[in-house]
């Protein structure tokens, strides 16, 4: 879907996700290796509590972030490195736009990073006439074709190679090819000359850890340890949740972010920057900068009922094991955080009312939880939201979603509490219903605002008699002598 | 009050709300109740040297890295000098090499054999823009890890004097070489030493050649950083250390 599109609604896209089969056929392929892996990655695990003592440190981390995030500072100032502090999306990229003016950068090569698509840098560095380069092999192929990610550890899965081919030929001028090899060489060599002619590298961060100072990065190209080494400058934007406070807490935490993102042991790189390189160096930045980004992170981690999503370290594991996204894919969710992650996220950072049919599009069966490394319990954050959008939220700023779903709702209520109403109402619709049901006996059409439950299925009829009105009218009596001769059948 | 002060104490006003988990006021009270939590992914083990080789060459497999298990620096000299000599050229037109300059590296004496074979070989050593523009010529990059983790097949690079980042990702292919006596059976061991050491501004866990699996999920080897990697594990039984 290209970015054209930004206005439809969420049932438009999850639509055409549906019916885009090259898109289809990479959710199969992620969803039954990767998902299905993970879950048997955690089942066999020696121990069996190691993701709840995980999560237990990383929110002991959270409950001090304060304190977490003074020491990584520190720690990164004392070896030259900026660190600035953004309470907004908007904060961070005056921040950026600042440094690449004031060094008169021209190019940017950028590692993937959610959280850079979340704050908008490369339209905001675009507009300042800064070329801008993403060079993961899934966000380029992206990049040219104008598109957003449907994934956000693939971010290029709802593209079969035939058009990455075509993209390829008129894009980079090559002769059309569909072979991956040959498509990811020319891909190499365009992107080559740009890691090591950038002069700023703007990437993420997977995981910081405050006791050394340093910010981690995992990648299996070795693009972000390119741009985080070749230009002189290197900007790192991490959300304020982002870091482990203890090397050993940042152990388990990668172990498991690279085995619930690939099922891999270690990602082919691993790289920890902690300030620009010594003086000297033949390589390395001369400057660096952390941006340590809130948008929207302090009001999540002051509501007790929703803290526990910032444990999250972006695996993507729940979107690999979710039927939802398995089916709708990633451009459904209309933002860079997909998923049962994205559709908990999402609303909590960009507003309830304006994402308000992700929660409701999930379908709270479980599966995320059980896949998480960090067991994040997102069904029930998922349900809460739903509440939200029920009955409105002064703290969240959230007004009830659809007033008719609220008033048909305190009409159904009132009717179930009152007996005589109840009964009376099932007995005159028994008797309605006629004349709309269809010749299987069955409602395969219902009208006006109703008419979405059954667009997918059919609903069977009321029973003209109820099961309450037959029993009073003694028609429901035992059997006679059914099957077996036992004694105890004889008890008339 | 700056920006900086403003943020830290907004967090500080609503973590303190937190009371149930809010139990350390500095970070090394924080820090020492999560030494008490210890949560490693896997299990240690304390296997014999020969056991750890095998295991690393084991889980080199799947990554498609090759490793060459070397009894003493001779044997590995002459490893690193066939692949030399057998690998084709990537992105220039004349085979040149470049290595760290490293004490390990050293006792490998290279340059001779290169010069034999006629390839020019530079050291990470001398003037910065020199070792950049070598690093952007040379086919292959040799470097010196300073541990091994046999878990998953994995070197360990600080970064430092004589041991830029460039060597082990700009070249087509890279070739870390570590004395087994540095290699270490989990991540777990690997992270209780760097605990204890004084890390740089930057260092680096490599485990395989660059690759990416990003078009119909197609696993290829050569994504941005080198398409082929090589490690070679050196047995120096018997020779002085």
């Amino acid at each position: 879907m290209s970015k054209q599109s930004a206005e439809a609604s969420y049932t438009d896209r999850a639509h055409q996700g549906l019916n885009n089969p090259p898109l289809q056929k990479g959710l199969r392929s992620i969803q039954q290796g990767y998902g299905q892996g993970a879950m048997r990655i955690w089942d066999s695990l020696e121990d069996p509590a190691l993701r709840k003592r995980v999560k237990a440190k990383r929110e002991s981390t959270l409950a001090h972030l304060d304190i977490v995030l003074e020491e990584l500072t520190k720690n990164i100032q004392q070896r030259g490195g900026n660190v600035f502090f953004a309470p907004t999306a908007k904060d961070a990229v005056n921040y950026v736009l600042d440094i690449a003016s004031k060094k008169k950068v021209q190019h940017v090569v950028k590692g993937k990073s959610m959280t850079s698509a979340e704050i908008g840098i490369d339209d905001a560095l675009e507009q300042a006439g800064i070329n801008v380069v993403e060079t993961d092999l899934g966000e380029y192929i992206i990049q040219l074709n104008q598109d957003t990610a449907s994934h956000i550890i693939a971010p290029c899965i709802h593209l079969n190679r035939e058009q990455i081919g075509r993209l390829f030929n008129e894009k980079l001028d090559i002769p059309y090819t569909d072979d991956p090899p040959t498509l990811t060489q020319e891909a190499r060599k365009a992107l080559r000359k740009q890691l090591l002619s950038a002069d700023m590298g703007i990437t993420g961060c997977n995981i910081a850890c405050a006791e050394t100072g340093h910010i981690s990065l995992v990648s299996n190209e070795g693009n972000i340890r390119m741009a985080t080494t070749m230009p002189k400058i290197h900007v790192a934007l991490m959300g304020m949740e982002r870091v482990a406070a203890t090397m050993d807490e940042h152990a388990s935490l990668l172990q498991l972010l690279t085995r619930g993102a690939a099922l891999q042991k270690l990602s082919t790189y691993v790289s920890f920057q902690g300030g620009p390189s010594e003086k000297g160096s033949p390589d390395g930045p001369e400057e660096f900068h952390l941006v340590i980004i809130d948008n929207g992170r302090s009001k999540i981690l002051g509501d007790p009922d929703f803290k526990e999503v910032l444990s999250c370290i972006r695996c993507g594991a729940c979107l690999n094991i979710c039927p939802v996204y398995g089916r709708i894919g990633g451009h459904a969710y209309n933002s860079p955080y997909s998923g049962p992650i994205g559709a908990v996220i999402t609303p909590l950072l960009q507003g309830i009312n304006n994402h308000a049919d992700l929660c409701k599009g999930e379908t709270l069966c479980g599966a995320c939880r059980e896949v998480c490394p960090v067991e994040n319990d997102l069904p029930r954050m998922l349900s809460a939201l739903r509440h939200k959008l029920a009955y409105g939220d002064a703290k969240w700023n959230v007004t009830p979603h659809d007033k008719n779903e609220k008033r048909f709702f305190a009409f159904w209520s009132r009717i179930v509490r009152t007996p005589k109403l109840y009964h009376l109402l099932i007995r005159v619709s028994g008797m309605l219903q006629r004349p709309f049901l269809d010749p299987d006996n069955m409602f395969s059409k219902l009208p006006g605002k109703i008419k979405g439950w059954t667009t997918t299925r059919d609903l069977p009829p009321i029973a003209e008699s109820s099961f309450r009105h037959r029993w009073q009218q003694n028609r429901i009596t035992p059997p006679k002598h059914v099957g077996h001769n036992s004694q105890e059948d004889h008890h008339e | 009050m700056n920006n900086h002060d403003l943020f830290l104490n907004k967090l500080h006003t609503i973590c303190s709300q937190n009371q149930e988990q809010r139990t350390a006021t500095t970070f090394s009270e924080l820090a020492q109740a999560h030494k008490q939590i210890p949560c490693p992914v896997t299990a240690s083990s304390s296997p014999t040297q020969q056991d750890l080789v095998a295991l690393f060459q084991q889980n080199a497999i799947p990554l498609n890295l090759q490793v060459h298990y070397c009894h003493g620096w001779q044997d590995a000299a002459a490893t690193i000098a066939a692949i030399a000599q057998k690998s084709s050229l990537e992105f220039t037109t004349q085979k040149e090499i470049i290595a760290h300059d490293h004490p390990d590296l050293q006792q490998l004496d290279l340059a001779p054999l290169f010069a034999r074979q006629k390839i020019p070989f530079h050291l990470t050593c001398g003037e910065g823009t020199e070792i950049q523009k070598n690093t952007r010529n040379s086919f292959i990059g040799i470097t010196a890890a300073d541990w091994g983790v046999a878990e998953s097949a994995t070197l360990i690079q600080l970064t430092g004097d004589g041991r830029p980042r460039s060597t082990s990702l700009v070249p087509s292919i890279h070739i870390g070489v570590l004395p087994i006596n540095r290699l270490l059976a989990t991540l777990e061991q690997a992270y209780a030493i760097l605990m204890n050491t004084p890390l740089p501004d930057s260092f680096v866990f490599i485990s395989g050649p660059s690759k990416t699996a990003d078009i119909e999920a197609h696993m290829v080897h050569g994504a941005h950083g080198p398409r082929e990697m090589h490690t070679i594990l050196v047995d120096m039984e018997g020779e002085p250390v």
